[in-house]
């Protein structure tokens, strides 16, 4: 416990003018930065002896699509010397380009490939950025949050031209929501028809 | 006179039975020396966060047995853990022992299949017969306590679905007695096998910078 705090006073004074807030949540570091201070910010962490965030964990993103601001960029990296972890986030905009961190982190490749693949976000310098998660000639992002959940495409075996064709999805059913109040009273369309 | 190489382009799988699953390979071949490989590794996906962004804690648990599945509570730990981290739940100590006894019985699981197929795809299928009865038994555990043998649907938010059978820790003490024996025999089958070695030995090794470069993360 002692040593996050140590940690984050390190941050805040080496990288003072970067950092635009930091937190301690459940007993990690959260940073926010601008997405411009990126690539120094991770580099940073990466060389400084203090520090030591040697190994990027994951990085993804979140869609929030009612902001301006539309997407928070999020870096997981971790520490092995001082045994911490670091959370950092950036905002960025729809169509905004970001840096991408391959040259620091070879792992990133394929991250920032998925983040692009799931929620369209453009990294620059990225040795290639192609889809990596969906079909191939695959339309949309699919962890945008105006993406339907039933996607937009269905794959089937067609008997008459004897191969396997796409389709525009067509539900046999509704998609229904089992969110029950309780196991026993049932969702609340039912709880609507018998209350006559 | 010089020797003339040529390198071969070939697209290997997404169906393929070395595969173990659907993976795409588009792989550059010198000889038998892999120069160049391009993984189409998306064939497997099928959106769980998008899923489960749609589901409630309780009904998210079972994708996630279908993450990873041969070790599958493993990653509904990972799960419940998450939730418990950002609820506060304090989990009673009853439940933390079963589920570190079941993650533990899933890393067994997942390291029997990971060494014996490895021994089965360079040509040895004994280990493999032998692992697999006891991965059965393990299984049976699995099935004892959540009904099912693979996609348990075991561990909720906050503890596990119920409590232990009566007389299951028994039998899981009686499978510890037992089972050190079974990875000496296939110590003795496989680590100083030479077929095994010549097959194995200076293959696909990883420095300590390359394992922190690509975020190796085992």
């Amino acid at each position: 416990m002692q040593y996050v705090q140590d940690l984050e006073k390190i941050l805040n004074s080496e990288l003072n003018t970067k950092i635009k807030s930091s937190l301690i949540k459940h007993n990690q570091i959260y940073l926010k930065i601008d997405e411009a201070d990126l690539t120094e910010v991770i580099l940073f962490l990466k060389t400084n002896s203090k520090t030591k965030f040697r190994q990027l964990i994951d990085i993804t993103a979140v869609d929030f699509p009612e902001n301006e601001v539309r997407f928070k960029l999020v870096y997981l990296l971790l520490s092995h010397e001082f045994n911490q972890r670091i959370i950092i986030e950036i905002d960025v905009k729809e169509k905004e380009i970001v840096d991408s961190i391959t040259s620091i982190f070879p792992a990133a490749n394929w991250m920032e490939r998925e983040v692009f693949d799931m929620y369209g976000i453009d990294f620059k310098d990225h040795p290639d950025l192609r889809r990596i998660l969906t079909d191939y000639g695959f339309e949309g992002h699919p962890l945008r949050k105006d993406f339907p959940l039933t996607g937009h495409n269905e794959v089937r075996y067609s008997n008459e031209t004897k191969k396997v064709i796409y389709e525009p999805v067509k539900l046999e059913q509704n998609y229904r929501n089992f969110d029950y109040e309780s196991p026993w009273e049932g969702t609340k369309y039912i709880k609507e028809q018998t209350k006559e | 006179m010089a020797k003339e190489t040529k390198t071969l382009n070939l697209n290997f799988g997404p169906q393929h039975p070395a595969a173990h699953g659907v993976l795409r390979l588009i792989l550059q071949l010198d000889g038998e020396i892999v120069e160049k490989a391009d993984p189409h590794i998306g064939l497997l996906h099928r959106g769980t966060e998008k899923l489960i962004e749609n589901k409630t804690y309780t009904q998210a648990v079972p994708y996630f047995d279908r993450l990873d599945y041969v070790a599958p509570m493993n990653q509904e730990h990972a799960f419940a853990l998450a939730i418990e981290k950002i609820l506060k739940i304090e989990v009673p100590i009853r439940a933390q022992y079963i589920r570190v006894m079941f993650c533990e019985i899933g890393r067994i699981l997942s390291h029997i299949l990971n060494v014996t197929t490895q021994a089965m795809d360079v040509g040895a299928l004994t280990p493999t017969l032998w692992g697999f009865e006891e991965r059965e038994i393990l299984m049976g555990f699995y099935e004892k306590v959540s009904g099912s043998r693979l996609h348990a649907n075991y561990f909720r938010a906050g503890g596990v679905h119920q409590d232990l059978p009566k007389g299951l820790d028994r039998e899981i003490g009686k499978f510890c007695e037992r089972f050190p024996k079974i990875i000496n025999d296939l110590e003795l089958l496989l680590t100083d096998n030479r077929i095994f070695k010549q097959r194995n030995v200076d293959i696909g090794v990883v420095s300590k910078q390359d394992a922190l470069d690509y975020s190796f993360s085992v």
